[in-house]
């Protein structure tokens, strides 16, 4: 608050209330695309978190632009990936206007069917991500999605790590 | 009505402010420690000690530890779970758990370990910004991925 004048001092608070809100929108919105993940890899669902010309990028998985091309991939996915967990820690998340950028980490213990046979295995995951708000409500613009390790469970991941260049 | 809004807020932003300042502090650990990025998260006087690890009080302490570190830890993922902050005023306190899969060097070997750790922390507000005034480090287990830590977890006394 840098004025005693009541109109500045409302209009200050509700930019930092919209800040806040922001942040809590941001982090419920990738939840839930997580979510999406977890209980079946849901295309119908998870695109709608993207806005139409979203990206979904990972070096292994392929390069998705807009949501058609999203919607296609998780929806094809569920039968190599029957089960998995994703547990989303350490969002560092930055708010500017209308657009946001934010990282995470997550740890993916999951179920993959390779040949007709299930296997469990453990990813560890690093995300650059971008959003925007479009009409008061919080999309996926992109999801830049590193494996730092792609494991079976109980193996060792020495060797295989992989980070990001510096500055990313 | 809006002075105590405005508490709320600052309350709020303050607690989200410390989450970020830990997460920020975990991404640099992951990046190999950088004693630069490092360092000026901390206040001059912090303390950062661990039973395992050592203790070190002051920025200048903390900065040289952090510069042996990569050495040891050549990979590692510092997962921060379980926050609990509590401000008051320009200080607060924080606890956390951390789950850390990381690859140490071991007489020229690199082994996949897990660590499982707890954070017990104090932060202050300095010119509108948060540091870390205190990290302290309980380790409950740190066991290769291959095998058990039935017979080596440990809790806080």
């Amino acid at each position: 608050m840098k004025s005693t004048d009541g109109q500045t001092v409302v209009s200050d608070l509700e930019q930092r209330v919209d800040r806040l809100r922001s942040i809590q929108d941001i982090i419920a919105l990738k939840h839930r695309y997580w979510r999406y993940n977890d209980t079946g890899l849901l295309g119908d669902r998870i695109a709608p978190l993207f806005t139409e010309d979203g990206v979904w990028s990972n070096a292994e998985l392929g390069h998705y632009v807009g949501r058609d091309a999203i919607r296609a991939f998780f929806n094809g996915a569920s039968q190599g990936l029957p089960f998995c967990a994703h547990v989303g820690m350490n969002p560092v998340i930055d708010i500017a206007g209308k657009r946001a950028t934010a990282k995470w980490r997550a740890l993916l213990p999951g179920t993959f069917v390779d040949d007709g046979v299930a296997n469990s295995r453990l990813i560890l995951i690093d995300y650059l991500d971008e959003f925007e708000r479009i009409d008061a409500r919080w999309y996926i613009r992109k999801l830049d999605i590193l494996f730092n390790f792609n494991v079976g469970f109980g193996a060792a991941w020495a060797g295989t790590e992989k980070i990001r260049a510096a500055g990313q | 009505m809006t002075e105590e809004l405005a508490k709320t807020v600052a309350r709020l932003e303050a607690i989200e402010d410390i989450k970020r300042l830990k997460h920020t502090y975990m991404e640099y650990c992951d990046q190999g420690y950088p004693p630069a990025k490092l360092g000026p998260l901390f206040t001059d006087d912090a303390v950062w000690t661990s039973e395992i690890f050592g203790r070190y009080e002051g920025r200048a302490a903390i900065e040289t530890f952090f510069g042996g570190v990569s050495a040891d830890i050549v990979f590692a993922a510092h997962l921060a779970l379980n926050g609990i902050i509590d401000v008051d005023g320009d200080r607060a306190s924080g606890q956390w758990r951390l789950l850390m899969p990381c690859t140490l060097s071991e007489e020229g070997t690199n082994v996949s370990r897990w660590m499982l750790g707890e954070y017990d922390e104090t932060y202050e507000r300095h010119g509108g910004e948060w540091y870390f005034s205190k990290i302290d480090v309980f380790m409950n287990f740190n066991v290769r991925a291959d095998e058990s830590w039935a017979d080596s977890a440990s809790m806080r006394i």
